[in-house]
């Protein structure tokens, strides 16, 4: 078959040594930033962005340190759930539910294998599907017009919106927040200066990897520093990280369950992990809780949650790769990458660059092999990375934010403009409007814009083409139900929650 | 409350963007649309959904407590502008030293002692300067002062 042939392809490029080694670097650096609180693979991704610049790294390689990064987060971030109860991104909240119960009961060591072992099925069941959807989605989307761009991405924006964060107005401003941003700098046909202010260092607009850094990273420093405890101490000592046959079979309906349901989850614009991870976990429950033992340190409500959102991590790459139109925070960063790299990501990305999809598909394989080989074995010596000291670890981000900020152009204002965003991202923090909606507005702003003026173009300033095509028709539905179901879902899921954590 | 406020200031922001927007002047060639349109529909739905904002409560913010922490704040917001700009800035002491000196004001912030704070300073800025220079190739000022 062909698909042989073409992944045959895609490891060939996966397995020159430096792609190897910076998929090992990606993983690695994946599951360290994964596990600690306050950096997450946002910010990391994007101040790599410019050092990969200097060393002039080709895309694929580029991208399969990135996605490195990205799905070996997800090994990381159950580490501190497990030994903590501090989730190191909140794709693993729910891991903590039962993860940090076992750890307390002394079963530490099968939580953690079990996390790392449910992870890796779930992420590589879901490359299977990767490979099998993500070229049918592209053949799908290759007869889009401009039309129908501008309205799908309506549609991202509006389920991004409505999903992260309790309030959907908040949801929409953020995101449109995002497309303000875009706005500045010399318009997308070069006609005109946009709230550039004459200041000169505006005119190319807002690097994103400034914006970024500044959303995610600083505004994490400020955040940081207002919680008043200052580190925690890992008191669970990790013995033998390893788990029975009989968990492992009682775990393995389950794990394969969950990559299926998180892997649809993340393929969704806006859902994510953390959605993935949260479904995973309340219909496991639901389906085999039979003695009421989840919550209390059931090894199967470890596995689901971790199968569930590194299958979504590996989902989440097929609307940004095929379609071009991320669906979150961590996708819309690696497609602004790949933008910058002059790959553009969208229906001709499998036949144009088939060295970066088949490349990239194959390197999930081989990073999640090295991520369970890694992990057995080492998680002890990975949680003791937990007692690095805040008063070590902030200043580390703080140096490294501005490293990735001064690289891009070597321009002060870009620091200014970095802590500018810090300070409006923390308050935006705390005034509960999520943060992913405007790093993906501010990289879809442009594209969005020059397909909405072509489209208009086309049909001579009339309106209807937006709303013409069946295509454009079915997004619009949807998109007016992401709007509004959603929030109905959340409000059944917290009163459930809350009645479970009650009962318990 | 606090929704209030923030949909009222994102309001402001609505309106002074719209109207940034409406200065907007189309150039030639930029088709039956111009640069204004996209502008304008940001700032009619941002403002849409900023007085949505008020007919909805959420629950009330925890914002930290004691102004210790807002002078840290501010402390922290000076030391990262003087990092970009004026004699202690990056490109004038150039990055080991400037950058040695705003991480040990964070260190401190977050609960180092002075000796671990300049320690952590040093040997951070150091470290890292080597790795992205040396290893990396990037460039990084050494700071006019040394030129």
């Amino acid at each position: 078959m062909e698909v042989f042939q073409l992944l045959q392809d895609g490891f060939s490029i996966a397995l020159q040594p430096n792609n190897l080694l910076l998929a090992f670097i990606g993983v690695l650096l994946g599951t360290i930033i994964g596990m600690l609180p306050g950096v997450g693979p946002i910010n990391t991704i994007a101040i790599l962005i410019p050092i990969t610049f200097a060393l002039e790294l080709n895309p694929a390689s580029a991208i399969i340190m990135f996605a490195g990064i990205y799905y070996g987060s997800m090994y990381g971030n159950s580490i501190s759930s497990i030994l903590l109860n501090v989730p190191g991104t909140a794709a693993s909240v729910v891991t903590a539910l039962d993860g940090y119960p076992m750890a307390q009961s002394g079963r530490a060591g099968p939580a953690l294998a079990m996390s790392a072992i449910a992870s890796f099925i779930g992420g590589t069941l879901s490359i299977f599907a990767l490979i099998f959807f993500a070229p049918i989605l592209s053949q799908w989307a290759i007869d889009f017009g401009p039309a129908e761009y501008f309205v799908l991405m309506v549609f991202a924006f509006s389920t991004l919106s409505s999903l992260t964060g309790d309030n959907v107005f908040k949801g929409l401003i953020a995101a449109m927040l995002g497309l303000v941003m875009a706005t500045v700098g010399l318009d997308p046909q070069g006609t005109a200066l946009r709230f550039t202010f004459n200041n000169m260092n505006l005119f190319d607009g807002l690097d994103f990897v400034v914006v970024v850094i500044g959303f995610f990273a600083i505004s994490e420093v400020f955040q940081m520093l207002s919680e008043t405890d200052s580190g925690q101490t890992v008191q669970y000592k990790v013995k033998q990280v390893w788990i029975s046959g009989r968990d492992f079979m009682r775990s393995l309906a389950t794990m394969i369950g969950s990559s299926i349901s998180g892997f649809i989850i993340g393929v969704l614009p806006g859902a994510g992990a953390t959605m993935a991870s949260f479904v995973a976990y309340t219909t496991t429950k639901q389906i085999v809780d039979s003695e009421d033992e989840f919550g209390k340190g059931d090894i199967r409500g470890v596995a689901a949650p971790e199968a569930a959102n590194n299958a979504a991590s590996v989902g989440a790459f097929i609307p940004m790769l095929t379609l071009g139109v991320p669906g979150s925070g961590t996708t819309a960063v690696m497609l602004a990458a790949l933008l910058s790299y002059g790959v553009t990501p969208g229906p001709l990305l499998i036949e144009n660059n088939p060295e970066v999809f088949w490349g990239l598909a194959a390197s999930m394989y081989i990073g999640n092999l090295m991520l369970l080989v890694l992990n057995l074995p080492l998680v002890g010596l990975f949680a003791r990375i937990l007692l690095v000291p805040r008063w070590v670890l902030m200043p580390l981000v703080t140096i490294l934010s501005f490293v990735g900020v001064y690289a891009v152009n070597n321009n002060p204002f870009d620091l200014l403009l970095m802590t500018g965003f810090g300070v409006l991202g923390y308050l935006m923090r705390k005034t509960g409007f999520p943060l992913a909606p405007v790093i993906l507005g501010l990289v879809l702003g442009e594209l969005m814009e020059t397909n909405l003026r072509r489209a208009m173009t086309y049909s001579r300033g009339d309106w209807q083409i937006l709303f013409e095509s069946n295509i454009c028709i079915a997004l619009w539905i949807l998109t007016v139900i992401s709007l509004f179901v959603p929030p109905l879902i959340k409000r059944v899921m917290k009163a459930r929650a809350k009645r479970s954590t009650l009962a318990n | 409350m606090a929704d209030r406020i923030a949909g009222l200031v994102v309001l402001a922001f609505a309106i002074i963007y719209g109207l940034g927007a409406s200065r907007l002047e189309s150039g030639f060639g930029s088709g039956p649309v111009g640069p204004k349109l996209f502008p304008t529909i940001l700032a009619t739905l941002i403002g849409v959904c900023a007085i949505a904002m008020q007919f909805r409560t959420d629950p009330p913010i925890n914002w930290p407590k004691g102004s210790q922490i807002w002078l840290k704040f501010l402390l922290l917001i000076a030391a990262f502008l003087f990092y970009a700009y004026g004699p202690i800035s990056v490109r004038q002491l150039g990055f080991i030293i400037s950058t040695s000196f705003v991480t040990a004001v964070v260190s401190i912030f977050f609960g180092a002692k002075f000796l671990q704070s300049i320690v952590v300073g040093v040997l951070a800025s150091t470290i890292l300067y080597a790795i992205f220079v040396f290893g990396l190739d990037l460039s990084l000022p050494i700071g006019n002062v040394f030129n």
